[in-house]
């Protein structure tokens, strides 16, 4: 078997630390014919998205994975195999994640090995000395055929005897080693902004940063070939990383929304809920009896939303207006929404389908198969009351709040320092800035673990 | 900056470059241009030249001294010529009014004598005591008979405030000074003196770490300032700039090298070139041909990858070096690098270099 996988890829995703994006890795892996690219983050799966696209444009197959450092200094590097690893990562560097706190991550052996399951694990050691040797009989223990070490050159004094000891060791521990590169740019040239990128995340000049840049230098994408003649003595580790490759099945393809279950709805599906909800809704809206046209218009919306599986969702918006009308705080929907018959009879939006043709399909349209979003505006000065109940009702961990970072171009009226001032310490806790600070967003985002 | 303290005056205040230097010998055509102000005159007097149409000091030094003396007295033709250097000048030292400073004057002019020096030393000491100093620094002036000074001047790695060792510091220079006709006047002020707070001493009275300051100090003061250092890693992945020098009392260096690393006892500085035959682009040389002695290698490791410190220079941006330890036939070690990768040609010329030996 010819060829190569580069396994180990930091991406700029890996902030101050990477300085590649996913987007030049991928098109300098796809001129040197590397089979695929295994982008691995550290702590964080945030640059698979792009590299998924970038991963279909150029033909090179995406790998996802992520490095772990762990609290007692062990790195790792973990593959999911399925959809179902996939999840448990993502749950254990969520737990990692609330754990440490903002930008950190902070694990632990048994918890990388309670949510290992399906995952490829590999060892990067620094030398091979006892601590290493522990750790990879622990990682052999618990990973089985799924542990492998990690060989990779670093140009340092002992090189080739320290990569023969580490062979020995894992040959003494049975588990299979496997050449990565442990690449940090797609191109030599990068090296340069790769030390200053150091130099930033230490707060330092270039000039005291010493050893804190990385010593070893030598970390941009290699061809296969290179590969072949640098572990000339190890040719069955650099066939490995194909192996690899092809262990790990998962792509992000396999994800799709899982919308979860709307609470209170005992021995019914949501769908007959929203039904029962929708004619009684009607029947308010139109004490005089309903006009046919809004009769035709919701029984075509809850086709269609019967068919996509939407229900649930409308349920949830109806949950949290009905809460706000039950305390008279002010609410609207706005946007595509008032489109929509079924938002009019469940008191959501505003716009009567009788009097006005609604073009249901600007909302919800099977063609475009992306689950719809309802903005609901609140009354600014007791938003805060629908935003805790939402946390009492749903519970905080199912709860988030988004904002959203608008990109400005660098003129001097809108600098970004003066947008960040502007949106600094009142505005800061989380709604979104840029817009009117009175408007709440409920997307119909789904649980992906 | 001039030869004379007159033309040097002149120069700093109104030459039009922010630098001005006039060689030796040179000052009276650097001066010329410049303004009558320049000559250390009062005010008064240079507004009645000025009156009378000298506007430079050229125009100054053209006239005839007598009837320049006859109208403005004697000042104008002293300060031309102490600032042409034809009048000696000397220089009396600036003493700040807080210097810690003792003085002795003699009635009879002396040659220089240690017993002098230990006096004077004697007499500092309880001044600096009072203040809680120790002496960093020490000038020792000599005032002659002729009205010319000579000075001694001693430094010391910590403060010190004993009498004993200071004076020997100065006593070990005591040669370099010409008494000339004779000394009529010593002073010795602590130029530099920092906090020395007395510590409490060992109770069982034995020594702690021994106090080779006073030993650094006498060898400082008898060498000179830069000849004595203690060598201390830098963290440059350059072998050439991985080690400084810092003066030999300071507190130790917190750096690292990495350990594990093996480097050579001795650095050759400048490397020099060797022929050598090897095969691109992982390999070490074969053999290598260094000052005449051709060498068949038998064992070897690296390449350790040394990268340009591109910060530096652009030459750097691309050098890079391929470091290798090799051992020869005879088991002599070397390390010897190749200039460039083996792949790239920006990266170097892939000439090999030795650039230093094993113990």
């Amino acid at each position: 078997m010819t060829g190569h996988a580069e396994l180990q890829v930091t991406t700029h995703f890996s902030f101050l630390r990477g300085t590649s994006s996913v987007e030049e890795l991928f098109s300098q892996a796809a001129l040197f014919g590397l089979a695929a690219l295994g982008i691995t983050d550290r702590h964080s799966l945030a640059g698979i998205v792009r590299a998924h696209e970038a991963a279909k444009v150029t033909g090179v197959r995406l790998v996802v994975g992520c490095r772990l450092d762990l609290a007692d200094g062990a790195a790792l590097l973990l593959y999911p195999t399925d959809r179902a690893a996939y999840g448990r990562l993502c749950r254990l560097l969520t737990l990692g994640k609330a754990r440490a706190g903002k930008g950190a991550c902070d694990l632990e052996w048994r918890d990388v090995v309670d949510h290992g399951e399906g995952l490829i694990a590999v060892l990067v050691p620094d030398r091979p000395d006892a601590d290493s040797a522990t750790r990879l009989r622990r990682l052999a223990r618990e990973f089985g055929d799924r542990a492998y070490l990690a060989l990779s050159l670093r140009r340092r004094p002992h090189d080739q005897l320290r990569i023969h000891e580490l062979s020995n060791m894992a040959a003494a521990a049975r588990v299979a080693t496997v050449a990565i590169n442990d690449v940090l740019f797609h191109n030599p040239e990068r090296r340069l902004l790769q030390d200053v990128v150091t130099c930033i995340r230490e707060g330092c000049t270039i000039d005291e940063a010493g050893f804190r840049r990385e010593r070893h230098a030598d970390r941009h994408l290699r061809q296969p070939e290179e590969m072949v003649r640098l572990f000339a003595r190890w040719p069955e580790a650099v066939a490995r990383s194909l192996e690899i490759a092809g262990r790990c099945c998962f792509s992000l393809g396999a994800l799709a929304c899982q919308y979860p279950d709307e609470v209170g709805a005992p021995g019914a599906t949501a769908q007959q809920i929203l039904e029962k909800l929708i004619w009684e809704g009607a029947a308010l809206r139109y004490p005089e009896g309903i006009p046919d046209k809004v009769v035709a218009a919701l029984r075509h919306e809850l086709r269609l939303i019967e068919e996509l599986g939407y229900a649930p969702y409308f349920l949830t918006v109806h949950a949290i207006v009905r809460f706000a009308r039950s305390r008279g705080i002010l609410c609207q929907g706005r946007g595509s929404a008032a489109n929509s018959a079924v938002c009019f009879v469940l008191g959501i939006t505003a716009i009567d389908p009788e009097q006005s043709d609604l073009l249901f399909e600007r909302f919800v349209s099977r063609e475009r198969r992306e689950p719809p979003d309802i903005d609901v505006d609140f009354e600014h000065e007791r938003r805060e009351e629908v935003i805790q109940w939402i946390y009492d009702t749903y519970g905080r961990e199912r709860a988030a709040r988004c904002a959203t970072s608008a990109r400005r171009s660098a003129s001097p009226r809108t600098s970004p320092g003066l947008w960040l001032r502007r949106s600094g310490p009142g505005a800061g806790r989380g709604s979104k800035p840029n817009t009117r600070p009175s408007s709440t967003s409920t997307s119909m985002t789904g649980d992906c673990a | 900056m001039a030869d004379t303290r007159g033309a040097a005056h002149a120069l700093a205040r109104f030459a039009p470059e922010p630098a001005a230097i006039a060689a030796p010998g040179r000052a009276e055509a650097a001066l010329a241009p410049l303004p009558l102000a320049g000559l250390r005159l009062d005010a008064d007097c240079v507004d009645r030249l000025r009156r009378l149409g000298f506007a430079t000091i050229a125009d100054l030094a053209a006239v005839p001294r007598a009837s320049l003396a006859l109208r403005f007295g004697p000042a104008p033709g002293c300060r031309l010529d102490q600032a042409f250097g034809r009048l000696a000048e000397p220089l009396q030292p600036y003493c700040p009014p807080e210097l810690i400073r003792v003085r002795c004057a003699f009635a009879e002019p002396i040659a220089a004598s240690e017993r002098h020096v230990e006096k004077l030393a004697e007499a500092l000491c309880p001044l600096l005591d009072r203040r809680g100093l120790g002496a960093r620094r020490l000038d020792l002036l000599f005032h002659r008979v002729d009205g010319m000074v000579q000075a001694i001047r001693a430094g010391t790695a910590k403060p010190v405030r004993d009498a004993n060792r200071l004076a020997r510091l100065l006593v070990d220079r005591l040669e370099t000074i010409d008494p000339g006709f004779g000394i009529e006047a010593m002073a010795l002020a602590a130029s530099l003196a920092e906090p020395l707070v007395p510590r409490q001493g060992d109770i069982l009275g034995g020594e702690g770490a021994s106090d080779v300051s006073a030993l650094i100090d006498a060898l400082v003061n008898r060498l000179g300032p830069r000849r004595l250092y203690r060598a201390a890693p830098v963290e440059s992945d350059l072998p050439e700039r991985s080690v400084t020098t810092v003066p030999p009392l300071d507190p130790p260096v917190r750096v690292r090298w990495p350990e594990h690393w093996p480097r050579p006892s001795r650095l050759l500085s400048p490397p020099e070139p060797v022929d050598a035959v090897a095969l691109l682009p992982d390999h070490p040389p074969a053999h290598f041909t260094w000052r005449g002695v051709r060498r068949r290698i038998k064992r070897a490791d690296g390449p350790e990858r040394v990268f340009g410190e591109w910060w530096r220079s652009d030459a750097e941006i691309r050098a890079v070096r391929d470091y290798f330890i090799v051992e020869d036939e005879n088991g002599e070690r070397f390390w010897l690098f190749r200039s460039g990768d083996g792949e790239d040609p920006a990266s170097g010329d892939l000439r090999w270099y030795v650039h230093g030996v094993f113990a």
